[in-house]
């Protein structure tokens, strides 16, 4: 009998202590994608500080003394990798490294881009979130190191996580449907910045893009008559813009080659808060309607 | 000299009628030759040979090309099927939207697509489902 209530009692305080280490876990953000996810896989065991909001471009975007304020007082940082946050040893550096850096985007393989642009990202494509299988990777990161964060909430996270690789699943069938309605040797995407090879790749297009990787940079007139000859040559029925930049450099491709002005892609994060385009699951469903109805 | 009004006024109305005909003639030409591209179906260029087989017999399969029904069977016989239908087939390959329903209460099940374009080698791919599946398949 009095084994049992030692027992019981034991149980009793490894429960209260689990409980007292389950906190709020503080995340820095700086991707709008990963403020997303965080946000549903921690519910409210978790608060996210979002340092690159909707609209920001994230290849410009240099943290502020506020935003160092921010990332110091928190627990993780959550990047998007793959050499688009050049200012991450900066970063580290400045907050004393008292907050690890999660760089979601190094837990998958990397497509390779070339060309002179290649060289400010090492070679790899960042834009790793247009591939829904990579998206599923990047849930299952945040929510084991979540796991090892707040033990104690662990059965919360896993079945937040849950939810999100079901809803993921349902938007990749969703997608896969919707672009089966254009003949593959349609699916070919001139975008004003090469942020698409990771979606090309799961959906079967090619990519010919305006200009190399980051928005920084301008395409050189011989680019720009290169890429006049290539839609010329391959037929390709619409151009695309994306929601950070200025589309006049498209709007001269379209008039040389007779090909329309496909819509706006969102390539570099979300669309504003309280939009359709805001979720990640809006503005994938976008882009995807976009590209079809503009190609078909 | 000048002549009636009348008759002056008829003159010119049978002028216009006969540059009317030939003006008609080229208009009339000239829009059918705008409208027949778009009305032309696209090219039905390749023989493609379907074939399917299921681990057990469905109620209902269907199977589209962009976005639009090419094969659809809502009494189906037996475990397999065939049918040989002309369409585009691009180098860049096809997707194929399938659909199966199997009978309420039917276990994991299997089903089979297989397709030859021209004579070619048969690809074949095979989804499984509980009940029913509702997939792409991307064949080369």
């Amino acid at each position: 009998m009095k084994t049992i209530r030692y027992s019981l009692l034991a149980g009793l305080f490894l429960a209260l202590a689990l409980r007292a280490n389950a906190g709020v876990i503080t995340v820095t953000s700086l991707s709008t994608i990963l403020t997303e996810v965080a946000r549903q896989i921690g519910g409210d065991h978790v608060k996210v500080v979002p340092l690159v909001k909707a609209g920001m471009d994230p290849h410009e975007y240099e943290p502020q003394p506020d935003d160092l304020r921010a990332a110091s007082d928190s627990q993780l940082i959550l990047a998007t990798g793959k050499h688009l946050e050049s200012y991450l040893p900066k970063l580290s550096e400045s907050t004393g490294g008292k907050a690890a850096i999660l760089q979601v985007g190094d837990a998958f393989p990397s497509l390779k881009i070339t060309g002179e642009e290649a060289v400010k990202t090492q070679g790899e494509d960042p834009h790793w979130w247009h591939s829904i299988p990579n998206m599923k990777v990047a849930v299952k990161v945040i929510r084991d190191e979540f796991i090892s964060l707040d033990p104690a909430d662990g059965a919360d996270f896993e079945k937040n996580a849950a939810a999100c690789l079901a809803n993921l699943d349902t938007l990749n069938k969703w997608a896969r449907v919707e672009i089966s309605k254009l003949p593959r040797d349609k699916r070919k995407l001139v975008t004003s910045h090469d942020a698409f090879q990771y979606f090309a790749r799961d959906y079967g297009f090619t990519i010919y893009p305006i200009e190399g990787v980051t928005t920084e940079d301008e395409p050189t007139s011989q680019k720009i008559a290169a890429l006049i000859d290539t839609i010329k040559s391959q037929n390709v029925k619409a151009v695309f813009f994306e929601n950070i930049e200025n589309p006049k450099v498209i709007q001269e491709i379209t008039k040389e080659t007779g090909a329309k002005v496909g819509g706006e892609l969102y390539a570099d994060g979300l669309g504003a808060p309280n939009t359709p385009e805001g979720t990640y699951d809006g503005m994938f469903r976008h882009n995807v309607t976009t590209i079809v109805d503009s190609l078909q | 000299m000048h002549g009636s009004p009348l008759l002056r006024t008829a003159g010119v109305l049978l002028l216009l009628l006969l540059a009317g005909v030939p003006l008609y003639r080229m208009t009339h030409e000239a829009a059918a030759a705008i409208v027949a591209p778009a009305a032309s179906a696209p090219a039905e260029n390749s023989q493609v040979r379907l074939e399917v087989a299921f681990a057990q017999k469905p109620v209902h399969f269907q199977i589209s090309y962009l976005g639009k029904p090419i094969w659809e069977s809502d009494n189906v016989t037996g475990l397999t099927a065939e049918k040989g239908i002309a369409m585009n087939y691009p180098k860049e390959g096809v997707d194929l939207e399938f659909n199966v329903t199997w009978p309420a209460g039917t276990p994991l099940c299997a089903a089979r697509l297989s397709v030859a374009a021209n004579e070619a080698e048969p690809v074949e791919k095979t989804l499984w489902g509980t009940g029913q599946i509702d997939d792409v398949l991307t064949l080369p």
